[in-house]
């Protein structure tokens, strides 16, 4: 594969985008599982479906969409989304993961629509739901590059403020902490995050990116700087791995990638249980 | 003349069309440790979000250290322990010192990264509740009582003027509520801190409170100095348990 990665350009974009998005999506991963909100990227990989699948069809009716990257439609409808899934949770007090399945059934809903209303898309529908090897384009990596950017300054800067946040919100908030701004800015980071992982992995997986490395992390880690760093290296394992195993056994590169992140959670729950990983402390009850 | 720290004049707050709190009307002292009491729904919860800012009153005003609530800026004179302390996430991977370094950030600006003064704070506010030695420990992984006194090393790592324990024991086990009852004592002892503790059990504070507001109702029944309180014969139908006030020079 190394000689093929100097020989095709599509596959040095692919790997550009495997190093990147297995360190981004960890890293912002880390904080959404923290905070419970795991299932949220599945609802927003939906509605990036849904703007990829309207940017498609309006491209065969209108020169300014045949042209345009439909990332750019999916990654905004995924910032629409994300701004919705924020009112939703505020309506339904109580029942905030109700949020989820609304926006993801309207997700799927439009798409299905979308689709179908289409006569045919430049890009097959398993491309859109599994990810591809050929289907990252030159535009796709700026557009990665960026969104990574954007995580990494948005962490960087505000770091503290979303770990006490996610920590314990109610005296983040009486520390002063502007927690409404916080979480906006956080949801719309995880939407820019979902919306680019979607070309590598796809819909129905990009979900697994965000939380795999972390759920792997989380056996045997005590700080939280530790758990950041051991989802990136296990994301960056999966992402690169798979990539290779996906060229090489000529498949759909998310499903791999996702399957070597579900192995190296195995294997983190063997070795725990082998004694080679430290398990959870012990409540210690001395004084 | 003693610095008022909390003012509330007239405060009312209803959640949807319920009253929770009825035309409240209490001054706190500098200096002051104030129990706040009564029955479950009585309010007293209501009533510290209120003097934190986290529920604005429909009716009356707020002002903290002489300040309208709105424009009190210093955030970090004020610290806070929630009766949902303990119920945090436990497998929330962050270790102790990271837990009591949150209560410097909402003083810390952007890209400032805790310093030298950070470090010190962190670490003598540990030393004080004796948990230093824990500091590198999953907060998960300590006893109820353990994670309870990190969360008082939290609050008074800013070495706070106003110190705010919502019923902070709830869930805690005898052994570990005594342990708690020390720290609050040696809190009491080295720091000039103002103390509002919500509290089921005023016996076992007795010895610390100097003024007790009881709550009934969402109405105030009492606003008095504890010996008062425990003479209020005609209360004693809203009152819990019977007071006993033990070796008291200057607390009513």
């Amino acid at each position: 594969m190394i000689t093929d990665l100097f020989t095709y350009s599509f596959l040095r974009y692919a790997f550009i985008a495997a190093v990147v998005i297995g360190f981004t999506a960890p890293l912002i991963g880390s904080f959404v599982v923290v905070r419970r909100m795991s299932l949220i990227a599945d609802a927003l990989s939906h509605m990036t479906l849904a703007g990829i699948s309207f940017s498609l069809f309006l491209g065969q009716y209108i020169l300014l969409f045949s042209d345009l990257n439909p990332l750019y439609l999916g990654t905004l409808v995924s910032v629409l989304a994300a701004l919705g899934l924020n009112w939703l949770r505020g309506k339904y007090v109580h029942f905030q993961e109700l949020s989820i399945p609304i926006m993801m059934s309207a997700g799927m809903g439009l798409s299905a629509i979308f689709i179908s209303l289409s006569r045919g898309f430049s890009i097959d529908l398993s491309t859109l739901l599994f990810g591809s090897i050929s289907a990252v384009s030159l535009s796709d990596i700026w557009m990665i590059l960026a969104v990574a950017g954007i995580t990494l300054l948005v962490i960087i800067v505000f770091y503290k403020q979303l770990l006490f946040l996610s920590f314990d919100e109610e005296q983040a908030k009486v520390s002063g902490l502007p927690s409404t701004m916080l979480h906006v800015l956080f949801m719309f980071v995880v939407a820019l995050v979902i919306a680019v992982s979607m070309r590598i992995v796809g819909t129905l997986l990009v979900s697994s990116l965000i939380t795999l490395p972390v759920a792997a992390a989380l056996r045997f880690t005590n700080s939280f700087k530790q758990t950041i760093l051991w989802s990136i290296v296990f994301g960056e394992v999966a992402t690169i791995g798979g990539l290779v195993l996906a060229y090489e056994l000529d498949v759909a590169p998310g499903g791999v990638i996702v399957l070597l992140a579900v192995m190296i959670l195995a294997v983190v729950m063997l070795a725990e249980r082998f004694g080679l990983a430290r398990k959870k402390e012990v409540r210690y009850e001395g004084n | 003349m003693t610095t008022s720290v909390v003012k509330l004049d007239h405060v009312s707050y209803h959640y949807d069309g319920t009253a929770a709190l009825q035309d409240v009307s209490i001054d706190i002292k500098q200096g002051d440790f104030v129990a706040v009491v009564g029955e479950n729904g009585s309010g007293k919860s209501t009533l510290i979000r209120t003097i934190l800012g986290l529920l604005s009153p429909q009716t009356g005003s707020v002002e903290l250290f002489g300040r309208p609530q709105g424009q009190f800026k210093d955030k970090s004179r004020i610290s806070y322990v929630s009766q949902k302390a303990a119920s945090f996430n436990s497998g929330f991977p962050v270790t102790v010192e990271e837990v009591v370094a949150m209560g410097r950030y909402g003083r810390l600006g952007l890209f400032k990264r805790l310093n030298i003064e950070d470090k010190a704070a962190i670490q003598n506010a540990l030393e004080t509740v004796n948990m230093w030695q824990f500091r590198h420990r999953k907060i998960g992984s300590l006893s109820g009582g353990q994670q309870q006194r990190v969360f008082i090393a939290r609050a008074i790592v800013n070495q706070p003027d106003l110190l705010i324990l919502d019923e902070p024991t709830v869930g805690v086990d005898q052994k570990h509520l005594r342990d708690f009852y020390e720290v609050l004592h040696l809190l009491r002892e080295h720091t000039s801190c103002t103390f509002i503790l919500v509290t089921h059990d005023l016996n076992v504070v007795t010895d610390l409170v100097t003024k007790v507001v009881h709550l009934d109702h969402g109405r105030m029944a009492c606003n008095c100095g504890l010996k008062e309180y425990s003479e209020l014969g005609e209360l004693t139908a809203i009152k819990p348990y019977p007071v006993k006030v033990l070796v008291h020079e200057g607390t009513s």
